[in-house]
């Protein structure tokens, strides 16, 4: 079985935002959809001051809230781990946000683009994300997939790996099957001792971070 | 950037909770509505009613309470969805969605509400004349899905364990006092503004006297589950309740019209005081206070923190 997990170096995040606007090119979103988040906080008093970025997306959980919410089935979890909104299907109840534990998931309110008229890439794009459904990260299953057809190894070849992985200009964003003892993202995870956001909720999350070390 | 000053840098503070938007309207593009909470009243009134008139044998009360779940229920739902077309989609999943549990309560409701109260509508009295042989049992189903499209709300809420303050047992049988409360109330208000005259009211009086004390018992009970789960953001949504925002309302709102001054006039109705416009009264307060309690639960609804410093660093010194 394959299980497909990211892994986030907090060392490394400098919360540039870069796998943020990635995202939102791959994904031709429009200006107030966000797949990932980065979110910061900052904690002490000067000049003791740091500041701490968590790059937040969908965790893609094992035990998804949102798939047993969901009232018409079009968020279901793929055998590979991944949870995946069929866009056909969404009704647009929003349950799903409401259960989310991590704010995961955006609704498309209003039809948007950048400019005045939608880019050739945001009309290519547009049916896969239309007004009137919900929205999140899904680790760019199209990609994945279409990477396997080819033979390419997901979180290896770029063209079978999410966009913001190898955007990420610090390299801190790992994918790979956590079911691979030896894939990297197993190994990270064994090695720097990966914890994940809220898991005493039980959703068993496939994004792990990786601790600061300093 | 809020700035935040604490003693230990491993335990972030409470502040910063996100509380949820989506289904009060105040959606990330801006849309605000009150869809949903219109229809999560309606939910509540219309069988409350519904199921009061059924006991007090008041068919009007029985057609009131039917036109609004249909039109204050049903309608906000609908117009609600992102996809409106796609609204049969809803009832896919009963096993696991309390959407589509509900979906099909409201179903049950709308058909056997319909066929109880056909007899009183111009044009169907003489479509649906087949049923009036059979109006006990239609009556009596269309109680009992009444009865569930009253509850089923409360599961939707409680099953939502990201929202720690909506998690709590108490929500479902509160959901459930509230609909007979408002039940007796509607019916109070307008045995006094109307020509309906008000049966059993020996029995109404001190049944809505323990709704009034099993509401004020249930919000207690939030409330105190709430706070009980400290460091989460079940505390803050109490603070919003209680200190924040949404103090007037709740305390003013929902405790002392809701439920306090309501609870005076009922026991004083039932011990010595026999006036129909007392009652009354307490009806319109009771549905005041059930509106503001409904406002305040829906909104200070407040997601847990994601991360503390404590579990991203194995630095105690950080």
């Amino acid at each position: 079985m394959t299980h497909w997990v990211m892994v986030i170096d907090l060392d490394k995040c400098t919360g540039c935002q870069t796998c943020t606007v990635a995202c939102k090119v791959e994904n031709a979103l429009g200006p107030t959809i966000q797949r990932v988040r980065v979110l910061a906080n900052e904690i002490g008093e000067f000049p003791d001051v740091k500041r701490i970025y968590i790059p937040r997306r969908c965790m893609n959980c094992e035990d998804p809230q949102c798939t047993d919410v969901c009232p018409s089935g079009a968020t279901f979890k793929r055998d590979d781990g991944i949870v995946a909104i069929n866009q056909d299907e969404c009704i647009g109840c929003r349950y799903c946000i409401m259960a989310c534990p991590y704010n995961a998931r955006t609704f498309h309110a209003v039809e948007q683009s950048y400019h005045d008229t939608p880019s050739e890439w945001e009309e290519k794009r547009y049916p896969e994300h239309t007004v009137g459904v919900v929205d999140k990260c899904d680790f760019c299953c199209s990609r994945i997939d279409k990477g396997l057809e080819n033979g390419q190894k997901p979180g290896i070849d770029q063209d079978a790996t999410p966009f913001c992985v190898f955007s990420c200009i610090a390299d801190a964003i790992h994918f790979g099957d956590l079911d691979n003892e030896n894939s990297n993202v197993s190994q990270l995870i064994k090695e720097r001792e990966g914890f994940r956001l809220l898991e005493a909720m039980g959703t068993d999350p496939s994004v792990y971070y990786l601790p600061r070390r300093y | 950037m809020k700035r935040v000053k604490i003693n230990s840098l491993l335990d972030l503070p409470l502040d910063g909770v996100t509380y949820q938007t989506e289904w009060t309207g105040h959606s990330r593009q801006g849309k605000r509505s009150m869809l949903l909470e219109i229809a999560l009243l309606a939910g509540n009134f219309g069988p409350g009613l519904f199921i009061i008139s059924y006991f007090t044998k008041w068919d009007v009360g029985l057609l009131l309470g039917f036109l609004i779940v249909a039109i204050g229920y049903g309608i906000p739902h609908l117009v609600f969805l992102g996809k409106i077309g796609r609204f049969w989609r809803a009832i896919l999943k009963p096993r696991s969605s309390w959407i589509s549990k509900g979906f099909i309560f409201a179903s049950m409701f709308m058909l056997f509400g319909f066929l109880a109260v056909a007899d009183q509508l111009p044009i169907a009295a003489d479509l649906f004349a087949f049923v009036v042989p059979y109006i006990d049992y239609i009556l009596i189903l269309a109680v009992i899905s009444a009865l569930l499209l009253a509850i089923y709300p409360g599961f939707l809420f409680a099953v939502i364990r990201a929202i720690p303050f909506w998690n709590s047992g108490a929500v479902v049988p509160l959901f459930l006092f509230q609909a007979i409360g408002a039940g007796i109330g509607l019916t109070f208000i307008f045995s006094e503004f109307t020509t309906m005259t008000l049966t059993n009211p020996d029995l109404l009086v001190p049944l809505n006297i323990v709704m009034i004390a099993l509401i004020g018992i249930a919000i207690g009970i939030i409330i105190k589950s709430g706070k009980a789960k400290s460091g989460s953001a079940g505390t803050a949504s109490v603070k919003q309740l209680v200190h924040g925002k949404f103090r007037f309302l709740f305390i003013i709102g929902a405790v002392v019209i809701g439920i306090l001054v309501p609870m005076i006039i009922m026991v004083m109705s039932y011990i010595f005081i026999d006036q129909s416009i007392l009652l009354a009264i307490a009806g319109v307060m009771q549905i005041i206070g059930i509106i503001s309690f409904k406002y305040t639960f829906l909104n200070a609804g407040a997601y847990n923190r994601l991360f503390t410093l404590r579990s991203m660093s194995h630095n105690p010194k950080v």
